[in-house]
């Protein structure tokens, strides 16, 4: 029972306090609006029809529209990191390779990216989706390529004393060794994935989540503002759930 | 299986001609092994002994193919070793399972997919009844204990049909009683099979307690420095002369100093 509810504990507070500071009238409305405004906003803003007003019913396509770009940015980074990383934790000459150059692409905070991105891609998504796959690709490849690194060699070894192929070798002890460092490099590139894909759509994307804050700043909507910041958190939580879900599937997942 | 006969037809499994290996320590080559020559016949149980770091590991990983020697040559049945294979079953020093499968899986894992489903299943019931762990297919290794899991270990190779068994100190690390149970679990299984072994300890009575033969190592460099055969019928008597009067003998072997002296005399 303990345990269902321990999770919710700091959200209920946090939501507790948020009503106490706003409707007791400790901090004016104009900077914090109440939960209950927030709630009419957001019903507005889910189920509204659309044109009623400029938030109405645009939840939808601003979810959908925000997902693709975080999921083709975390797709690519995934389909790059991940290899890149098992390569270069097994292969000295491949990790010499690489290595000077990945970590001097790092050391570019993402921000730095955005007006070079502006210029060759323009706005829209493939700025997005550029952003966003080049800031998930460093945890991803790093947690592939420590996890690899760092796999026991005796299980490499049993594997080839039992008569696997490099092939079979790489799918059925490299990877499923390497998975808890795998994983948590993947739980951490889809959490920055979120953060660039607000930075994209920050300059004047005409939809999205992040398109939809930035509007209400413009038009000093605080509540639009608090809204869609615990939209994000949410469908971040989800997101970041679904895919545990989905990596649970494997074995090496599972059971460590 | 073959009818019982003489333990060895004496035909050879396993040659290790000349085989010597050197680690490159801080810029300087260390010999680590030197010259080591020896024959496993088939069916033959041989006992490497020697001290810790003399080199036991260093060769049993190049009879596995593990790790290239720097000169000479191992024969499997007549052909050259140079990478590992279900031919030379490892057991290994420390636990080497495969912690996200379970006992069987892990039994499983080096069986052929041409089986089919069931065919592997059966196999690996079976292996698993042979070292005792019926009952504990569904475990995981970490829910084992230590002797289980070298039961585990035992039975995944096993289940290969491995022209040779190399083990390498598989119970050092289990308390007397677990590792008598070993003992006589692999005596048994040995006997079964006709299983051609290769069995590295640092104890003098384990070696005599098993094997055919004893081969006692030197340290820095590790070389062979004496051979014994062990002719005591199965099951041997820990306690009967012909037994204490051969540990006594591999054991001064291997309290030996070695005839040359250790470094420069300074004049
Ligand atoms: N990769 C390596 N590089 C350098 N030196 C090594 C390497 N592997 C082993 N050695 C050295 O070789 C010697 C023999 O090591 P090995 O592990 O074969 O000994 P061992 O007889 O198995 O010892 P133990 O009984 O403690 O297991 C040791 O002195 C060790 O330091
Ligand atoms: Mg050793």
């Amino acid at each position: 029972m303990a345990a269902r509810l321990l999770p919710w504990l700091l959200p209920a507070c946090t939501l507790g306090l948020w009503a106490l500071l706003s409707l007791g009238g400790l901090v004016p409305a104009y900077l914090l609006p109440s939960p209950k405004q927030v709630l009419d906003t957001a019903l507005t803003y889910f189920f509204a029809p659309q044109g009623e007003s400029y938030l109405a019913g645009r939840f939808l396509g601003d979810a959908l529209a925000s997902l693709g770009r975080v999921g083709a940015g975390f797709a690519l980074a995934v389909a790059l990191g991940l290899p890149l990383g098992l390569l270069s934790g097994r292969l000295r000459p491949m990790r010499l390779f690489l290595e000077t150059f990945i970590n001097g692409v790092r050391a570019v905070p993402g921000i730095a990216w955005l007006p070079l991105a502006l210029v060759w891609f323009g706005i829209g998504f493939k700025t997005t989706v550029f952003l966003v796959s080049l800031a998930a690709f460093f945890p991803v490849y790093l947690g592939a390529a420590s996890g690899a690194m760092q796999v026991n060699p005796l299980f490499l070894r049993a594997g080839a004393m039992m008569g696997l192929g490099r092939v079979r070798l790489v799918f059925t002890v490299l990877v499923p060794a390497t998975m808890p460092h795998v994983v948590t490099g993947l739980r951490l590139g889809l959490g920055i994935s979120f953060a660039y894909l607000v930075l994209g759509e920050l300059t004047g994307v005409s939809d999205g989540l992040g398109a939809t804050i930035m509007d209400a700043r413009m038009l000093g909507r605080v509540d639009v503002i608090v809204m869609g910041i615990l939209l994000i958190a949410v469908i971040g939580r989800l997101c970041d759930s679904g895919m545990m879900w989905g990596l649970r599937l494997f074995k090496s997942v599972r059971r460590l | 299986m073959e009818a019982l006969g003489p333990k060895s037809d004496g035909s050879p499994c396993l040659k290790v001609e000349g085989v010597s290996r050197d680690f490159r320590v801080n810029g300087r080559r260390v010999p680590i092994l030197e010259d080591i020559t020896f024959m496993v016949a088939e069916g033959e149980v041989v006992a490497l002994l020697g001290p810790s770091g003399c080199g036991k590991t260093t060769l049993l990983n190049i009879i596995a193919g593990f790790m290239p020697q720097s000169a000479g040559r191992v024969l499997m049945r007549g052909r050259p070793v140079n990478k590992p294979g279900p031919d030379r079953g490892v057991v290994f020093q420390e636990d080497a399972l495969l912690p996200w499968l379970t006992v069987a899986e892990n039994v499983g894992f080096g069986l052929r997919n041409g089986l089919g489903k069931g065919g592997r299943r059966a196999q690996v019931d079976h292996m698993l009844g042979l070292v005792g762990l019926g009952n504990y297919g569904d475990y995981l290794p970490r829910a084992i204990s230590g002797g289980m899991k070298q039961r585990v270990a035992l039975a995944r190779v096993l289940v290969l049909q491995p022209a040779a068994l190399l083990m390498d100190e598989p119970f050092a690390a289990l308390d007397a009683l677990t590792r008598h149970q070993m003992h006589e679990l692999l005596i048994a299984l040995q006997q079964q099979l006709r299983q051609t072994v290769v069995f590295v300890t640092h104890d003098p009575e384990e070696a005599v307690k098993l094997a055919d033969r004893v081969l006692v190592m030197d340290k820095s460099p590790g070389r062979l420095r004496q051979e014994f055969t062990v002719d005591l019928p199965r099951p041997r008597q820990l306690d009967s002369a012909g037994f204490l009067e051969l540990k006594r003998a591999v054991l001064a072997s291997l309290g030996q100093r070695r005839a040359e002296a250790p470094g420069p005399i300074p004049s």
